[in-house]
């Protein structure tokens, strides 16, 4: 079907398919004819324009926040790590909060701590996390049992400020931190019981510390500096 | 507001695979197109996942978008309709024909007339619209923005099959007159 179509059945037919009027086969047949016909093309692009123009009394909307990061997984999957955990989990989760600014972290160089530490490791699967600043001035080793009941840290380096406490919390995505406890004041090693239940993967968690007052913040959310992040991933 | 430029310019860079581009695009766009998608499907609900569907298409055939003097806005609202009639028709449960090949031809090159003419069409649609029967312009609108089939506009308007077929295409030719003059 080409030639026997004349001009004016060519526009009509071009702005049926526009509208999706017309039968699978009829479809078929108006596609090969656009492969090959600029005039059908042109009558197409013209009715297509003409068409979409009837949107324009459409009032724009604008869709929830969330759907675009639900757009940005379906196509890119799930948000990559930035290159600062501060970056991304001081200041999107807690607002006004300003972590402590420093420079590159040294994962490296807390990796070797790691895997040179006798602390922390038995025969079982379990969780670990390094909790680092961003600028390395502090770095706490963490694990946390396969059952997720406790969770054992260790200071590397740095501490609580003067007359200040450090305290711990867990934060998945978007909900709200939940405190593990306040750092004993002068230990090194401490173990928290996390007697809350985790409603998502241990491993989508981050450990977070912060600076409160002796005692720990009173609003049940941290209130001061965020001294070091950490991700929680499965041990090798 | 973005410009026309600039939106052919995200586009563009979509192409590309440059997701700050996309991040662009979305921001200026997302609004209109979601009122496209809650015009056409009524629901909430489902005019997010036809705007993820949407997204999620743009991006994918950022590559088949070419600059031509249309606006880029014609081909993003092409994604849009199409895409939410076929939910609306899998929602009626209307064996009907696909439309996805159709918008991947929105972006075929007209001639520069066809560009020029296209241009007016833009101001004439509603006037040329308000010149039909209010019948005919209703008709030609259900299709559009309801995707109504032949069928359905026969039962709604109580007339055979092929009456209504040869009414609507008759209202297409007036509209096309007018759009022309």
């Amino acid at each position: 079907m080409t030639d026997d179509i004349d001009t004016e059945d060519e526009m009509v037919l071009a702005a049926e398919y526009a509208l999706g009027l017309l039968s699978p086969a009829e479809e078929s047949a108006i596609e090969d004819l656009l492969s090959v016909d600029p005039e059908m093309r042109d009558h197409y692009a013209k009715w297509t324009e003409s068409f979409a123009n009837l949107t324009d009394d459409v009032a724009p909307v604008s869709p929830p926040a969330a759907l675009e990061d639900r757009i940005n997984e379906a196509l890119f999957g799930p948000a990559k790590k930035k290159n600062s955990l501060f970056a991304r989990f001081g200041f999107a989760r807690f607002g006004a909060l300003n972590p402590v600014s420093g420079g590159v972290v040294a994962a490296a160089v807390v990796l070797f701590a790691l895997s040179q530490s006798n602390f922390l490791r038995d025969d079982v699967p379990s969780f670990v996390a390094e909790v680092v600043s961003d600028d390395a001035s502090f770095v706490i080793l963490a694990r946390i049992d396969a059952d997720i009941s406790s969770l054992q840290m260790e200071r590397q380096v740095g501490g609580a400020r003067a007359g200040r406490a450090l305290e711990v919390w867990l934060v998945a995505g978007d909900y709200p931190p939940i405190s593990l406890g306040v750092w004993p004041k002068g230990e090194i090693k401490t173990t928290f019981a996390i007697t809350v239940a985790i409603p998502w993967e241990i491993e989508d968690c981050v450990l977070v510390i912060s600076d409160e007052p002796l005692g720990g913040s009173q609003t049940g959310a941290p209130t001061g500096d965020l001294l070091a992040v950490g991700p929680v991933t499965l041990e090798l | 507001m973005a410009e026309i430029a600039d939106i052919e310019n995200y586009i563009a860079k979509c192409a590309l695979g440059d997701r700050d581009a996309f991040s662009l695009l979305y921001a200026a766009t997302s609004a209109k197109l979601f009122g496209v998608c809650l015009r056409v499907l009524g629901d909430r609900h489902e005019a997010e996942d036809a705007l993820q569907d949407v997204f999620v298409k743009i991006w994918h055939n950022a590559d088949r978008y070419q600059i031509n003097g249309l606006s880029p806005m014609t081909w993003l609202i092409t994604i849009v309709r199409n895409l939410s009639i076929d939910r609306l028709r899998v929602r009626k449960r209307i064996q009907g024909a696909g439309l996805e090949a159709a918008e991947d031809l929105a972006s075929t090159d007209p001639s520069p007339e066809a560009m020029a003419i296209a241009a007016s069409d833009r101001r004439q649609i509603a006037a040329c619209m308000s010149e039909l029967d209010a019948g005919q312009s209703d008709a030609v609108r259900r299709a559009y923005l309801e995707g109504e089939t032949y069928q359905e506009l026969s039962t709604r308007y109580d007339v055979p099959l092929n009456t209504i077929r040869t009414w609507l295409r008759r209202s297409l030719i007036k509209l096309k007159e007018c759009l022309s003059r």
